[in-house]
């Protein structure tokens, strides 16, 4: 099974191993174990074969290679990946001529030395929290089969989860990568907005897309980010100086008792009883919910005239609402983004970093996709980003982080499975947060074992 | 009857609904089918609860939409 990025990169730069090796073993492990997950849609094998010896000759000749050299990667559907085309976990698009380039994240990746081995499953037009597919299949979490991985970047996080992928790029619109990272354990990351290049990119609601990277150690996703943004991080902070505080109020509502320790854990780590609430944070999420809905919907409307039979019932049905959509509401939820983004920057005023769930709960079963929320039973697949997608509104960065399983096997049959946290800085802040997550992972606070990630 | 509602009041409400969908649908040149129907509906109604509370905060009016776009 794979080994960190950090480990596998290493070994191929001071010639433990040969690239060739590594992918030989990485698609060897997809093809044998992803039947079980569905996290792949297509295998990259050609040309992964080719990176991989191309490394290879480069190392032997005495050539730099990049910090990720010869370290495989999977992509989220909707990355353009040369040479094939890019489906966005949809047929629709199947007649769509082949990508001429990779996405410019690729590119920086491929640059670093890292290969792309495979393109990974997600909720049609990333328009979900579960990556169930009509097209593509059910992508099941590895922490258990039975449960949803959740989504839209479903089989991003769980190829990290299951230790087939070191290192995945997913995309984070409305809590796409903190949703899936959260059920799955491991770490992801959605950047300040605007921060990563969307070129090669398929879009879903332009106002709030934003890319970034899991991986099964915060030392990983900082290494894969680093690459992603062209360049290495600034300086990082000290972590003890840093203002920590606990949104409350709305986030701290319907959480499964191992959260609540969770977040405890966090704050006493910080020696922190801060706590900040956000001022309307349920019409902050009708504002997301109202401007992707519309985006989306403007976005799919030509084809949705002529080709709505084609999408998946669910994801149609959604974007046909959202296309319907008065222009009033769109302009006041974009005020109310403005007003609320000025509110998201006073907390910062006090405190340098948030902390926040990222979920409810743990992953709610395949056959039962229900979480529940203010007492009620409610779909998960439209409600599993309660707590992500308010925070997008505002775009600042956010780190999606697992938190250490609890070893007192409380929580009954749900006890065991994976609960994350959001932590948010300023935007820009990457860098803090990377420290922050460094330093609970150090602790044994955060950080969910994945297999293979922690060797070496 | 304390807020609940009757079958009637409820079959009611969705038949408004489809109509204002059927009128929506006309302005932007979209044809919804039978199958689509019950689930645009549905949708219809989940965003009409989102824009009540989008607009239901009064914002100074010098509070700009945060349109991306800088040229």
């Amino acid at each position: 099974m794979t080994l960190r990025a950090a480990t596998l990169a290493n070994n191929i730069r001071f010639g433990l191993r040969k690239a060739r090796d590594v992918i030989e073993t990485t698609l060897h492990t997809l093809e044998t174990h992803d039947p079980a997950y569905g996290c792949v849609t297509r295998l990259l094998s050609e040309r992964a074969l080719r990176a991989a010896d191309t490394i290879d000759a480069r190392i032997a000749d005495g050539e730099p290679v990049g910090p990720l050299a010869g370290v495989p990667f999977g992509v989220k559907d909707l990355f353009d990946v040369e040479g094939i085309v890019t489906t966005a976990g949809s047929t629709v698009l199947r007649e769509n001529a082949p990508a001429v380039q990779d996405a410019a994240v690729v590119r920086r990746l491929v640059a670093a030395g890292a290969i792309p081995v495979a393109t990974l499953n997600m909720d049609e037009f990333a328009y979900g929290f579960a990556t169930e597919n009509a097209h593509y299949g059910t992508t099941r979490n590895p922490r258990d089969p039975e449960r949803l991985a959740g989504g839209s970047s479903g089989g991003s996080a769980a190829a990290v989860a299951a230790g087939m992928l070191p290192l995945t790029l997913g995309s984070d619109t409305n809590g796409s990568i903190r949703v899936p990272a959260s059920l799955c354990g491991v770490w992801g990351l959605r950047p300040t907005q605007g921060r990563l290049p969307l070129q090669g990119v398929y879009p879903f609601a332009a106002s709030f897309d934003t890319i970034g990277p899991f991986a099964g150690t915060v030392g990983d996703l900082k290494l894969g980010f680093e690459a992603m943004d062209g360049k290495a991080g600034g300086e990082a902070p000290d972590v003890g100086a840093l203002r920590v505080a606990r949104l409350d109020g709305w986030f701290g509502r319907d959480l499964a008792p191992g959260l609540v320790d969770g977040l405890d854990r966090i704050m006493a780590f910080f020696s922190s009883t801060k706590t900040v609430e956000l001022p309307e944070v349920a019409r902050a999420r009708a504002a997301a919910f109202i401007i992707t809905a519309s985006e989306g919907g403007n976005l799919h409307l030509p084809r949705l005239r002529h080709r709505a039979m084609e999408y998946d019932p669910a994801t149609r049905d959604r974007l046909m609402a959202g296309a319907l959509l008065p222009a009033s509401p769109i302009i006041q939820a974009h005020r109310l983004r403005n007003w609320f983004r000025t509110h998201m920057h006073e907390a910062f005023r006090d405190n340098d970093i948030l902390i926040a769930p990222s979920t409810v709960g743990p992953a709610p079963r395949i056959d039962q996709p229900m979480i529940t929320v203010g007492g009620k039973s409610v779909s998960a697949r439209a409600n599993l980003g309660l707590f992500t997608q308010p925070l997008t509104l505002a775009g600042f960065p956010i780190l999606a982080a697992p938190l250490a399983p609890d070893a007192s096997g409380a929580g009954g049959a749900e006890a065991g499975l994976p609960l994350g946290v959001q932590i948010i800085a300023a935007p820009g802040q990457e860098q803090a947060l990377f420290a922050v997550g460094a330093a609970l992972e150090r602790a044994g606070v955060l950080g969910y074992p994945v297999r293979g990630a922690t060797e070496g | 009857m304390g807020g609940t509602r009757s079958e009637e009041e409820e079959r009611a409400e969705v038949l408004a609904t489809a109509r204002d969908v059927a009128v929506m649908a006309r302005q932007v040149d979209l044809v919804i089918s039978e199958d689509c129907l019950p689930g645009v509906i549905f949708n219809t109604e989940l965003l009409r609860g989102y824009v009540g509370l989008v607009d239901g905060l009064v914002l100074p009016d010098d509070c700009e939409p945060a349109f991306g776009y800088v040229p």
